[in-house]
């Protein structure tokens, strides 16, 4: 929940940078590699949390897709951004961002068995 | 440089993120649910992997069309729009060939209606591609 927090500053942020049409800063960037750290802690402890104690109808590689999913939101949404300087660039990274949280949710999901 | 100045909007960079993502989104829901459970709803499973299809081309389209080439982009994104029309329509119409949900099931409501918006939001970026007439 903290990672989708820092996720959601880090999409308002970006908001702003688009609207003045400025590329990311050296202070988002650390923002971004806090979060992409927070991300494989999550990828590994879910990972042993889906292997060990999920419940039996939740569809372990799904799941595991899902968090792999979204630590490689963030990197990817980096290089893409610093290899495109535009407000589009810095879009493609805002887009990133917001899918991280909504990667949570559809793992909650999975695990809740809504599939 | 006034002209080059002019591309570097970069709009189209994120129809291009969206339509990778959708590329893989529809493409692994597809292949998962084709490869696990087939024949619980082959229609709605094989028009997940249409869409995963229509969603490459219209990356490539799109791509081709921001370096000035149009002519695919301007007939792959209507026939996207007119596949997610089609399949919404069908999904409410036929349930019974939705047993399960398809990507452009009810528009792409499980999409929060993203593919409904996108061959719309490309249309409109390639009006501003080309020269007014």
């Amino acid at each position: 929940m903290a990672l989708s927090a820092l996720c959601l500053l880090a999409a308002l942020w970006l908001a702003v940078l688009m609207v003045r049409d400025r590329t990311p800063d050296h202070l988002l960037l650390n923002l971004l590699a806090v979060i992409e750290v927070g991300l494989i802690v999550h990828l590994v402890l879910g990972i042993v949390h889906v292997t060990s104690d999920a419940p039996a109808d939740v569809s372990t590689w799904e799941y595991i897709g899902y968090l792999i999913g979204a630590a490689l939101f963030v990197p990817v949404g980096v290089v893409w951004s610093s290899g495109e300087k535009s407000r589009g660039g810095t879009g493609v990274l805002l887009l990133a961002v917001l899918l991280v949280p909504f990667m949570f949710v559809r793992l909650a999901d999975l695990w809740a068995g809504g599939a | 440089m006034t002209a080059s100045k002019q591309r570097r909007s970069g709009a189209h960079q994120v129809l291009l993120a969206l339509y990778a993502l959708f590329v893989l989104a529809a493409g692994a829901r597809a292949a998962v649910q084709l490869a696990t459970d087939a024949g619980r709803a082959p229609v709605a499973y094989a028009l997940s992997a249409v869409a995963a299809a229509t969603y490459a081309a219209g990356w490539l389209a799109i791509r081709r069309a921001s370096v000035g080439r149009t002519g695919f982009a301007s007939v792959m994104l209507w026939v996207e729009l007119a596949g997610v029309v089609t399949v919404g329509t069908l999904s409410l119409v036929e349930r019974d060939w939705f047993p399960d949900a398809s990507v452009w099931s009810d528009y792409g409501i499980g999409y929060g209606f993203v593919p409904a918006v996108l061959p719309v939001a490309g249309l409109l970026w390639l009006r501003s591609q080309r020269p007014p007439v």
